[in-house]
């Protein structure tokens, strides 16, 4: 890793648009084939997730077996992560992978037979948690057991060309983002095997089940959402703002203290549970210092976009981009002030849990998610995107939902625990001192289900052929024009 | 770092050791755990030391596996997402207040003024469990030591809070109007009455719970697993001294 591949080249040359443009042919068909079934699983995850939240409030409606709260619930979580983040992930990692090796993807068939087996995995998962056959007791690993070999071999199928395709790198292109794709790459398959050979296979796991089972929750946001998440950032934001990353020693020491940090973290939910104490101490503290890489990531996506914040308002890519990592300190700071001792009296096992769920998945993984697509699809589809306005739209919806959905489950946590932990209050006092926060949720779902029919239709149409044909990228606001002058350096340079 | 296998090299170390210890410690010390037996006879190695456990524990081992209806029931309670909102876990006193909540444990009439502590749960007692049902989120009460709600005064199941149990499987707001649990109609079935009296299984409903004339609702074999399991949940017996390490103690009144 010697260089710097977004450093600009002084000129880029014809040569360079030529083979980004094979580039973006060869990964066009699994790249799309990921967004648009990631997509469809984002909408019934959102749609999960509303019947989910109404039916804790009006618990009359939809009485069928199938809907029961209890299933509904673990079902909305698992399609969500796997039907709708992993895909997305599976898109974004393949695109910036072939862009940074410079090579174009050999095997996109494989790669789209591939994610077809996912697609059969997650939906016997979700069908099979609907049907009363899931494993309802380990968070993320719901889905009934007869389905993670078929996961695992899908993914492993998936990043096998991506790691052949470092492999086969142009000698001297060597990123930060490739690092990231490639540790989630491997991390991931790992805590899945070790977490369902353990639970799934050998079993007579007693306590050990649930620390296993939270060091992988937890592992799928830091050590597979995170890397995904900031490979997409590293490689978006120097795009966008024409700059090279401000310091390649404190990316490069953020990216070794998370994967060095976060295998440690998980057990902390735990705090006061029968587990040998030892467990929730060690992964408390390993959350704790996981602010560390984080506060290295934010102080140099800051140094990187410096003098250029404006553009926020511009492109679309960014926005979302700049709001993920908003989420990911978010999610950092609050899954640390949550382990600690004096605070899990209250929240230990509550709402709150969702919270952070719903922050690292939602808040930093989807938008950051969002970002890459609003970036990647106009190239591999030689169209634009058809409204800055919608996209304005899609914005806002998202972005006042989460924030509202994230501090209501907080919030609903929070005092719902707080009632649990009086001497003399009854159960019936922390029910309705959650309630009226869990009202407010429903709402907030329905926004959330707004912006992805809104992103949905205007993936559709992108998908389709059927986007703006003008050359110039669709963007938010129209630019200032100080702006404009910004934005002609980084469309003749990077952007092209 | 340019190549490719020291970076997997690099990583694997990363990964690797937090998993032997966060995971394959953790699951190879419950593997390793055993039922241990109530000392109430001189240890041999140690004959001076006097017998910890009481007398009347002699010969008892703790914990005791289950099996049948319980195990059956337990597989119910997983598959119909109960852990999903109840936790079974009793915290120690300097993490929350679970030993000293109403309900928590066995009905402490005898100790109204002076509040006796249930004890706070242990690995061991969940050793014969496939997963420690520790539950995902505390959103329903905790059912720890559920086990002793549904008791009469001398400790056998009491019909009618059996009743009532099966009752708020099948519409707990019938019960208590506040409750945000789903209704598990699904376990029941609604049948004729073949006898003008019902079939002893039939659930006794309340004059609130509309149900046709001639019909009754029967409990079906899940449902009766599930109660089986949940009627089994008594997470308090007295630890051996071998594991507990002092006599039992009896903590200071609040």
């Amino acid at each position: 890793m010697s260089q710097e591949t977004p450093s600009l080249p002084p000129g880029v040359t014809p040569e360079d648009i030529l083979q980004r443009a094979a580039i973006d042919k060869s990964t066009r068909l699994p790249v799309l084939f990921f967004f648009t079934s990631g997509a469809a699983w984002l909408l019934v995850a959102t749609l999960l997730g509303l019947l989910a939240s109404l039916k804790f409030v009006a618990t009359g409606a939809f009485k069928y077996e199938v809907l029961n709260l209890a299933r509904v619930q673990p079902a909305f979580v698992n399609a969500l992560v796997y039907g709708w983040a992993y895909q997305a992930g599976f898109g974004v990692m393949i695109w910036i992978m072939a862009r940074l090796c410079r090579t174009e993807l050999r095997n996109p068939v494989t790669l789209i037979v591939a994610g077809h087996f996912w697609n059969l995995g997650v939906t016997l998962g979700v069908a099979g948690i609907l049907g009363g056959q899931g494993n309802l007791h380990m968070k993320l690993l719901e889905f009934p057991a007869m389905v993670w070999p078929l996961l695992l071999a899908s993914y492993l199928l998936i990043v096998v060309w991506l790691v052949v395709m470092y492999s086969a790198r142009r000698p001297g292109s060597g990123y930060i983002s490739q690092w990231y794709i490639l540790a989630a790459c491997f991390t991931w398959p790992w805590m899945y095997l070790v977490a369902n050979v353990l639970l799934n296979v050998f079993k007579k796991a007693g306590v050990a089940g649930p620390v296993i089972a939270s060091w992988y929750a937890n592992g799928v946001t830091f050590l597979w959402m995170v890397p995904v998440g900031l490979a997409s950032a590293y490689f978006i934001i120097p795009k966008i703002t024409g700059k090279a990353i401000h310091s390649y020693n404190l990316s490069s020491f953020a990216f070794w203290s998370l994967l060095a940090l976060a295998p440690w973290a998980g057990a902390q939910e735990l705090i006061g549970g029968p587990v040998p104490a030892w467990i929730p101490a060690v992964a408390g503290t390993a959350q704790i210092l996981l602010l560390v890489p984080m506060l290295a990531v934010c102080l140099n996506h800051y140094q990187t976009v410096r003098g250029a914040h404006q553009l926020v308002n511009v492109s679309p890519s960014l926005r979302f981009t700049f709001f993920g990592a908003v989420g990911y300190v978010c999610t950092c700071v609050a899954s640390a002030v949550l382990g600690s001792m004096s605070l899990s009296r209250y929240t230990f096992l509550s709402f709150t849990q969702d919270g952070v769920m719903m922050m690292g998945t939602y808040m930093f993984f989807t938008m950051a998610m969002f970002g890459a697509i609003y970036f990647i699809v106009p190239r591999i589809t030689a169209c634009e995107w058809v409204s800055g306005s919608r996209i304005r739209l899609h914005f806002w919806l998202t972005a006042y939902a989460i924030i509202g959905l994230c501090s209501l489950l907080l919030i609903a946590g929070l005092s719902h625990g707080s009632a649990i932990d009086e001497w003399e209050s009854s159960f019936e006092i922390a029910v309705m001192f959650s309630k009226g926060y869990l009202v407010g949720r429903i709402f907030l779902w329905a926004f959330l289900v707004a912006a992805n029919l809104i992103f949905i239709h205007q993936l559709v149409l992108m998908v389709m052929n059927r986007g703006r044909k003008a050359g110039t990228p669709t963007l938010i606001h129209q630019p200032t024009p100080y702006e404009t002058a910004e934005l002609v350096i980084t469309t003749e340079g990077a952007e092209a | 770092m340019n190549s490719l296998k020291s970076f997997i090299l690099t990583m694997g170390a990363c990964v690797g050791v937090p998993t032997i210890v966060m995971t394959l410690v953790p699951y190879g010390t419950e593997r390793g755990r055993h039922a241990v037996a109530y000392q109430s006879v001189p240890d041999p190695a140690n004959p001076a030391a006097p017998p910890k456990d009481p007398e009347e524990m002699k010969g008892l081992y703790y914990p005791v596996n289950y099996s049948g209806d319980r195990k059956r029931g337990e597989l119910v309670y997983i598959q119909e997402g109960c852990a999903q909102c109840h936790t079974q876990v009793v915290r120690p006193d300097y993490a929350g207040i679970d030993q000293f909540k109403k309900g928590s444990g066995r009905e402490q009439e005898y100790a109204k003024d002076q509040p006796v502590a249930v004890r706070q749960t242990h690995p061991w007692d969940y050793m014969h469990e496939d997963f420690a049902m520790f539950g995902i989120r505390r959103i329903g009460p905790d059912l720890a030591n559920a086990g002793y709600r549904y008791l009469d005064k001398d400790g056998r199941p009491d019909a009618a809070k059996v009743n009532a149990l099966y009752q708020h499987f099948y519409a707990p707001r019938s019960l208590r109007g506040w409750s945000t649990s789903p209704s598990f109609k699904h376990l029941f079935n609604v049948v004729k009455k073949e006898k003008p009296e019902g079939s002893a299984d039939a659930l006794v409903i309340p004059a609130n719970l509309p149900l046709e004339a001639g019909m009754e609702i029967v409990p079906t074999d899940e449902a009766k697993a599930l109660v089986e399991y949940l009627l089994g949940l008594k997470r308090d017996a007295p630890l051996p001294a071998a594991i507990a390490g002092t006599p039992p103690q009896v903590p200071a009144a609040k």
